[in-house]
């Protein structure tokens, strides 16, 4: 991971340097509508609580139109009949935790085709084993000083083999990670740090006293706030799934980005979207007093 | 070892071919060198008949600098010097004594002096059985206007017909619908992986150092080979005797070359080296991580060139360059150092030799630290090479062209190494180390050019006879049909075993028939194999690019090219005009699966495609050669697909080269004798992007659904370019200096150079673009002395 963050860093200084001179504006060009398509997305965790199963269609990518859930006729987890919450929102219920090593299998029954029979779509998941975040300090990356930027360095065990990995970011109580780029994932198999102890800075949050937040706004950083990391271990599908997500929800450029593709999904029956898996630990740190933090 | 065992023998061919030759030269003879060029504009005559009437039979061709060489009897002699195009020539010389001589040939009809556009004459270009070159000359180079000053020669070959940029600002370029790895670019004949500087704003070629260069876009001769689409030949410039000194003072670059001669003109050299100072601008920029930045490049060139006697001749080229950007305790330096000894022997007045050993090291590396660890990533590649050229002309009729190349590639693709140590005061030390590939090819050809039926029909064939093998030490994976890895964990090869090779042929044929003086026609076959590979998808020239070679799941890229043309001289060879038709059909072409893992991954064969791909075009091109006001305007309409099993969901795309139409216009006009000045215009076609049509919710981001890859286009590209170069002071004088003021983009087109999507706060998407140059003016000082 200390490889990725300077490649970031080494990507972002050609990228600023490459860009000095240029510029930005918006231009008129628009893709076809296509055809709506189905979308089932839905998530399987170790961690007691509502797992979410959602179905959708897509919706033209140049329209106006947001994406609108629509309602199946059936959803089955092994078996398991889902409950509709709301318009395309089908759940286990409160109290349900994915196990570990056990696999899963999402069926969907819907008419989606609107010629009046049900076409069958389904999707499994094996849930992956957790992987205890031990350890989770703030550093500076500053050598030998106590100030911003921070970056969090986490520890766990590794496990010998393919492990893939996704981070969350809680600051308090907000969810900071609640867009697909301000979350981390990174996998491990043949490097040597494979079946390790990892400890390493997770590159994506690079802490200063103001973050990039929604439309343009910042959200600001304060000493003593509590920064709680959720290390996630992923099922090869859904780690997939989120790591080409992001890639498409990036920037691109002709220095360094390929062509854009579909994300890949695991969704059987000619539906996009995914059904993965994760198993979750969580760990939690105190940003220090330093000088280029305000207090609250 | 039987590979060794049959270049042996073919060496004993050659050298057996090569004894009687030597034997004619045993009676008491003396040597007549010489050069033959064109009256009016100095230039040199490639192919001029140089043939002795009286006193001897002897005959022979001036080679690709104009030289001929012949050993004979002395005494008194006529001796007679023709070229199409050209009043013939007799003269009379006694020879008692080994003799130099200039020739110069009267072109037919006489038209006035200005600026030579390209490097051969049109009878040259005319009456030759290849098609699909361009040779340009250096000064050609000099005088297109520049990007911030700096003359670069990839951006002269982006203007020539058929060729595209890769990308705005790129060094890298289109081939007739090729990518740009599908080009061999060879610098004094070694092999060059990476020609940018500054991520492509610039190339590696510093024009003080250049003396022309030719593309060959397809029908490329016997000797050469390694490339599907073109093969650029850079020739670096030979020191002049005089000793003298130039150079230029520009705005972000400056440059220094002396050159001159010692032992009388035995032994000339010229050094020439430039360096950037862009980073003295940076701390000018807003953003704090561009302010506090290192950003340069330099490059050294240099050329020795020794004439050991009238038969042998010693050339000795080098190169060293390197970029460095950084930015606080992290940084990335890559370039390239390049090296080529080259041995040009005369056995007789038809039998040359040239031998060239070459060597080139292109890496990059980063290197950087945290509180808790220092880490570098390196990469490198290197390709060692040797060829060795015979040409024989038994009769006026036959050039016969026959040798062997060799060349041995060394790649690592990516090795990362962190050394730190942990709070607890434990030493850590880890490793990602992509392993090594090694290739080695070795080929031997041949080829003929035959004239006939008075020398107005000339065929042109030959044949090369390629194997290629993998060489340990490798880990190597092998994939099903699938892209699956057989074995997790690959097979390790040890070192030096040769574990997997490949043959190939390589037919090359041409023809051409003068109908008229004026009118000439050609058609030309080509075959062509390429067993290295570029993993990246970067358009502009990236330094992290990756090359690997080609293995048992990775199999050569291959062509097949037919092209045909109808070429002419006009208006008393003031102008010329061509139209060149081609077809490319290309097998094995490589792409990649959507998404693919390519940074310091091993199992690269997992992450490639291949399929197969068509070209197919029409150029059209009209040049003036003559006259105060000079250049060409060509247009190109060409289409390029690819169809590879895994990629569009197997489904024909438009390459990223498919940009129908192209026009190129460049001018050079002599105001005065004082004042010069240079336009030039580019249009292309919008480049293919794939765009989404549809959109999903996920992790509250709208994710894009494709249907189509690279099925729209971006707008359109077109840029202008001017400059005027003033000359100050006495032009008489030896001391010399001149201002060229140059604007790129004189009217501020901003082509977009990046697509990126966008989301206003409602929901609706848009695309916004990236454009990196609005109008670009520089000014550079040029003196010489």
């Amino acid at each position: 991971m200390k490889y990725t963050k300077i490649i970031y860093t080494v990507i972002l200084l050609l990228t600023v340097l490459g860009g000095a001179n240029g510029c930005t504006e918006p231009i008129e060009l628009e893709g076809d509508d296509m055809n709506p398509k189905l979308v089932i997305t839905g998530t399987l965790s170790t961690e007691p609580g509502y797992q979410i199963i959602e179905i959708s269609s897509t919706v033209p990518y140049f329209g106006t139109d947001l994406p609108v859930n629509i309602d199946a006729a059936r959803v089955l987890l092994n078996d398991m009949v889902l409950i509709r919450d709301a318009p395309g929102i089908y759940t286990t219920g409160g109290n349900f935790a994915a196990v570990e090593g056990e696999t899963y299998l999402l069926e969907v029954w819907i008419d989606f085709d609107g010629d009046g029979q049900e076409e069958y779509y389904s999707a499994t998941t094996t849930v992956p084993y957790i992987h205890v975040l031990e350890s989770l300090s703030v550093r500076s990356l500053i050598p030998g000083e106590v100030d911003v930027p921070f970056i969090l360095l986490a520890g766990f065990q590794d496990t010998p083999g393919e492990d893939y990995y996704g981070a969350a970011l809680w600051i308090n109580d907000d969810l900071y990670s609640n867009r697909i780029l301000r979350y981390y994932v990174h996998s491990l198999n043949d490097y040597s740090q494979d079946g390790s102890y990892i400890r390493y800075p997770i590159p994506e949050w690079i802490l200063t006293e103001s973050l990039v937040w929604d439309n343009g706004e910042t959200y600001d950083l304060y000493s003593g706030d509590v920064l709680t990391v959720e290390l996630q271990t992923l099922s090869k599908e859904y780690y997939r799934f989120l790591q080409e997500a992001k890639i498409e929800k990036n920037q691109h450029f002709p220095l360094f980005s390929g062509p854009r593709g579909n994300v890949t999904g695991n969704i059987t029956g000619g539906a996009l979207g995914i059904f993965g898996s994760y198993a979750v630990s969580r760990k939690s740190a105190i940003l220090p007093k330093c000088p280029g933090l305000p207090e609250r | 070892m039987k590979r060794y065992f049959t270049v042996s023998i073919v060496l004993g061919i050659f050298l057996g071919l090569m004894l009687p030759a030597k034997g004619l030269q045993a009676q008491e003879k003396h040597t007549l060198s010489g050069k033959v060029m064109d009256a009016q504009e100095g230039e040199i005559l490639t192919g001029a008949v140089v043939r002795v009437l009286e006193g001897s039979d002897a005959w022979t061709l001036t080679d690709s600098r104009g030289h001929f060489v012949l050993n004979l009897p002395e005494g008194p002699l006529k001796l007679e010097v023709s070229y199409i195009g050209y009043e013939t020539r007799t003269q009379e010389i006694l020879l008692d004594k080994n003799k130099d001589t200039l020739l110069f040939l009267k072109p037919l009809s006489y038209y006035l002096e200005g600026v030579t556009v390209f490097a051969e004459s049109a009878g040259t270009r005319l009456r030759r059985a290849e098609m699909s070159i361009e040779r340009i000359d250096a000064e050609v180079i000099r005088r297109v206007p520049t990007l911030f000053g700096e003359v670069d020669l990839l951006k002269v070959v982006q203007m020539l017909p058929g060729v595209q940029a890769a990308s705005e600002g790129s060094s890298g370029f289109h081939v007739r619908g090729g990518s740009p790895d599908q080009n061999m670019i060879l610098f004094d004949n070694a092999t060059l992986y990476n020609v940018s500087h500054m991520l492509g704003f610039f190339s590696i070629f510093n024009s003080d150092a250049v003396n022309d260069m030719t593309l060959y876009k397809g029908d490329i001769p016997a000797r050469f080979g390694g490339r599907l689409s073109s093969l650029l030949d850079v020739i670096p410039a030979d020191g002049e005797g005089r000793f003298s000194v130039n150079g230029g003072i520009g705005l972000i670059s400056s440059k220094l070359a002396v050159q001159g001669s010692v032992a009388g003109d035995r032994l000339t050299y010229l050094a020439a080296g430039r360096r950037t100072y862009a980073d003295l601008f940076l701390p000018l920029a807003k953003n704090e991580l561009v302010k506090n930045a290192t950003i340069h490049f330099y490059d050294l060139n240099g050329r020795i060139r020794w004439r050991i006697n009238d038969n042998n001749y010693v050339y000795v080229t080098l190169y060293n360059g390197r970029d460095k950007f950084a930015v606080s305790d992290m940084g990335v330096k890559f370039g390239n150092s390049v090296a080529a000894v080259n041995w040009n022997h005369t056995f007789s007045d038809r039998f040359f030799m040239k031998l060239h050993a070459t060597y080139t090291n292109y890496d990059y590396e980063f290197k950087g630290s945290t509180n808790e660890m220092e880490m570098e990533w390196v990469s490198r590649i290197r390709d060692a090479g040797m060829r060795l050229d015979f040409s024989y002309m038994p009769a006026p009729e036959h050039l016969f062209e026959f040798g062997y190349t060799s060349n041995f590639q060394w790649f690592q693709p990516g090795k990362a190494k962190g050394i730190g140590e942990l709070e607890s005061g434990v030493q850590i030390e880890q490793d990602i180390t992509m392993s090594r590939r090694q290739g080695f090819v070795n080929v031997l050809y041949f080829s003929n050019e035959h004239k006939l039926f008075n020398e107005k029909m000339e065929l042109r064939y030959g044949l090369r006879l390629n194997r290629f093998d993998n060489v340990g030490p490798t880990t190597f994976y092998r994939v099903d049909e699938n892209y699956n890895l057989i074995e997790e964990d690959g097979q390790d090869i040890p070192s030096g075993d040769f574990f997997h090779h490949e043959y190939g042929l390589e037919p090359r044929l041409g023809i051409s028939y003068l109908i008229s003086p004026n009118i000439s026609i050609k058609a030309a076959y080509a075959r062509t194999l390429q067993y290295v590979h570029l993993l990246s998808f970067s358009s502009a020239g990236s330094p992290m690019e990756i090359w690997i070679p080609s293995s048992p799941c990775i199999k050569p890229q291959s062509s097949h090219q037919v092209s045909a043309g109808v070429f002419a001289t006009l208006f008393r060879k003031d102008y010329e005009a061509s139209v060149e038709l081609f077809y490319k059909d290309l097998d094995n072409v490589l792409d990649f699966k959507d998404h693919p893992n390519l940074l310091l991954y091993d199992k690269i064969e997992t992450e490639l495609r291949f399929g197969t791909g068509k070209s197919y075009g029409a150029e059209f091109l009209v040049r003036r050669n003559k006259g105060a006001l000079t250049g060409w305007i060509s247009y190109t309409w060409s289409r390029s697909f690819r169809t590879i099993p895994g990629v569009n969901n197997g489904r024909k795309y438009r390459s990223p080269s498919d940009r129908p139409h192209n026009i190129n216009l460049v001018l050079f006009y002599d105001i005065s004798s004082r004042l010069q000045a240079s336009l030039n215009w580019i249009y292309a076609t919008g480049q293919p992007v794939t765009l989404p049509e549809g959109r999903y919710w996920f992790y509250n981001e709208l994710i894009p659904v494709y249907t189509e890859r690279n099925s729209y286009r971006i707008a359109d590209y077109h840029r202008m370019d001017a400059s005027l170069t003033i000359k100050l002071g006495n032009m008489n004088r030896r001391w010399k200096n001149s201002l060229n003021i140059s604007v790129y983009n004189l009217y501020g087109r901003k082509n977009p150079w990046a697509i990126n999507f966008r989301m206003k706060p409602t929901g609706e998407q848009y695309l916004e673009m990236t454009y990196l140059f609005s109008v670009v003016p520089s000014i550079t000082w040029n003196f010489s002395f």
